[in-house]
């Protein structure tokens, strides 16, 4: 247990001082000429806004607001919406690759193909076809979906769409890891022993590929991050991303991005401890 | 190995797509001197106004005009140079200082990386083109008040280049520092250890071998990642390649005036909803050369694989045939003939070796 709580503060610390020097970063630029001790200076000054945090102003507009707590409504809609898709997408994904485990061999070859050539599309590309959509949709039953100058939050849509490229992802690696899984030598015992595919799939391959599926969520939660600023953008949703983007100075960049981290590392932590819980493996990371 | 990637045809097919549209866009520069026809108005055969830009694809094949009447594609081929050429040069930076770097810190740092795993991992938080508009926007963007750029022109395409560089090479560095790594770790480093090999020469001559086709794949990948950070750059109106201001009607406009891919798209993303093909041919051709660049990586990966599973077949082919050349025939000389009492002697030996 006390392995485990410095295995994560110091995970947790090490990406917090992180992001501080990443904010800090433009203190290191003077014009076009870089400035070491600048950027040391603006470490340490970054450091100390931390401590005085409620003092925090913003511009919008010719008035003066101040951060907390303002900056939390777009960063709860952000957050929603991101876990939402997330979600979604592992559910989807989960589903498809049970499907396509229950195909002979030549049909999931297909699959495969098609899983990769979705994967590789861009997130602008798949937005883009989202908004023509939405507008031919428009065309059709005049009922607009979402409108994108409208005030009040929409969640279904914006969730909708952030989740298509991850579920692909997640699809791709999770059939990637039942198929290494079912080569193993205790599903031909399970098989023998007459229990039906579906119930090795469901139970034994799924239980013990949880820590496989877990290596990979890191960097499909961080290519989702990225899309959700795409979205954020091109549907001119409030969310966080959106913030920083329209008051890109350091402190609130480094503050906000300190806020969404937060709650995506008890996420992830939480989800790490689930799988080894549930695989009975302990994740190298 | 080489052979094997360019005998692959999933390799092929992406990279005779992007090669041909790179050398096209070359020939078009050298040979049409980057001609852009231009359709504003169109006439019918009895000469009555069948209408004015910008054109459908269908209209005006293959894919239609701009608001000026500027044909898209002939933007599209004079811009592709340098779109792909930015991705190759930076995916490269990138790449070599990477390298430098990982291959350092993976064979003489190695406990440091772990503590640095940590702090890189931060950056994968921050949506990478939101990072290089910030990084920009503080640095170089104009001052609000007066609306004028500071730096000249190629003073911040430099600027710009660098950032896009830069702000990938932590993360790719742990990447190859890792796998660098990964291969000091294997067995075989063992043995070239026990046999007395220095740090470097181990590096040179047995990690080497095993890290370059690794870094071609990482090669590729960077390039991917480039242009998807240019498509995202360009959605932000962040582009390469200098501007064009028309002024108009409904405000300002900026176009790219090179027809740099990314330029394309930033002004005209909100015409998406009118004249569709507008951003979506920019866009449609960068999906396209990404889906190219991801075919050769998929296709670099196979043979890779293959290559490797042929070496292990091949080792064990060999050593099967080896008795049936005269030369491996062993000869009288290999062998140290033992009188009976020195024969005794050594198999007292062994006998004491293996009771221990």
């Amino acid at each position: 247990m006390t392995r485990g709580i410095y295995r994560f503060s110091f995970k947790f610390l090490s990406a917090f001082v992180g992001i501080i020097l990443l904010g800090s970063l433009p203190g290191l630029f003077n014009g076009l000429s870089i400035n070491p001790a600048g950027y040391i200076e603006s470490v340490k000054g970054m450091f100390g806004t931390l401590f005085t945090i409620g003092e925090l102003k913003y511009r919008a507009g010719q008035e003066e607001y101040f951060l907390f707590p303002h900056i939390l409504e777009p960063l709860q809609y952000s957050l929603i919406v991101l876990l939402g898709a997330l979600l979604l997408a592992f559910i989807l994904g989960l589903f498809f690759t049970f499907i396509t485990m229950m195909l002979p061999r030549k049909g999931k070859k297909g699959f495969k193909l098609f899983a990769f050539l979705f994967e590789s599309l861009p997130d602008v590309f798949i937005i883009a076809l989202a908004q023509i959509g939405i507008i031919w949709f428009y065309k059709k039953t005049d009922i607009l979906l979402l409108d994108v100058a409208a005030y009040d939050k929409t969640y279904a849509l914006p969730i909708l769409i952030l989740a298509i490229l991850p579920t692909v992802f997640f699809y791709r690696i999770m059939l990637l890891v039942f198929e290494e899984e079912m080569q193993k030598q205790y599903i031909d015992l399970a098989k023998t022993k007459g229990l039906n595919r579906q119930v090795i799939l469901m139970v034994h391959v799924f239980r013990n590929t949880l820590i496989g599926i877990f290596y990979h969520s890191k960097s499909i939660i961080w290519f989702t991050l990225s899309n959700l600023f795409i979205l954020e953008y091109v549907f001119n949703l409030r969310g966080i991303v959106m913030f920083i983007f329209e008051h890109p100075t350091p402190e609130i960049f480094t503050i906000s991005f300190i806020l969404l981290f937060i709650p995506l590392f008890i996420l992830l932590a939480l989800w790490q401890l689930l799988a080894e819980k549930v695989s009975k493996e302990e994740a190298i990371v | 190995m080489a052979k094997q990637i360019l005998k692959n045809p999933l390799f092929i097919i992406g990279f005779l797509f992007v090669f041909s549209l790179f050398a096209g866009s070359i020939y078009y520069q050298i040979a049409e001197d980057n001609y852009l026809p231009q359709t504003d108005l169109k006439y019918s055969e009895d000469g009555t106004l069948e209408g004015k830009s910008p054109f459908s694809p269908v209209e005006v094949p293959p894919l239609g005009t701009d608001k000026h009447g500027y044909h898209m594609w002939e933007q599209i081929l004079i811009g592709a140079k340098y779109t792909i050429g930015l991705a190759v040069v930076i995916a490269f930076l990138r790449v070599v200082f990477s390298v430098l770097a990982g291959i350092i810190t993976g064979t003489y740092f190695r406990k440091a990386t772990k503590y640095l795993t940590g702090i890189v991992d931060s950056m994968h938080y921050v949506p990478i083109a939101l990072l290089v508009y910030y990084l920009l926007s503080s640095v170089i963007m104009s001052d609000g008040m007066t609306g004028t750029y500071q730096y000249t022109f190629l003073e911040r395409v430099g600027f710009q280049v660098i950032i896009m560089a830069l702000v990938a090479i932590p993360t790719t560095t742990l990447l190859v520092s890792n796998e660098t790594n990964s291969i000091w770790n294997r067995e075989f480093i063992e043995s070239a250890r026990t046999l007395g090999g220095s740090r470097f020469h181990i590096l040179r001559k047995h990690v080497m071998p095993h890290l370059w086709p690794r870094l071609i794949l990482v090669f590729v990948q960077q390039i991917v990642s480039v242009l998807i950070l240019l498509l995202h750059l360009g959605l932000l109106k962040l582009f390469f390649g200098g501007t064009n201001v028309s002024f108009d009607l409904l405000g300002t406009e900026y176009m790219s005036s090179t027809y740099e891919w990314s330029g394309l798209i930033g002004f005209t993303y909100q015409y998406l909803a009118y004249q569709t093909w507008i951003p979506l041919v920019p866009i449609l051709f960068f999906t396209v050369t990404v889906l190219a660049f991801n075919l050769m990586l998929e296709g670099i990966k196979v043979s890779l694989e293959r290559s490797e599973a042929v070496a292990v077949k091949k080792k064990k082919k060999g050593e099967q045939k080896k008795p049936k050349t005269l030369s491996n025939y062993a000869s009288e000389k290999d062998f140290q003939f033992l009188s009976y009492q020195e024969r005794a002697e050594s198999e007292d030996m062994r006998q004491t070796v293996s009771s221990r």
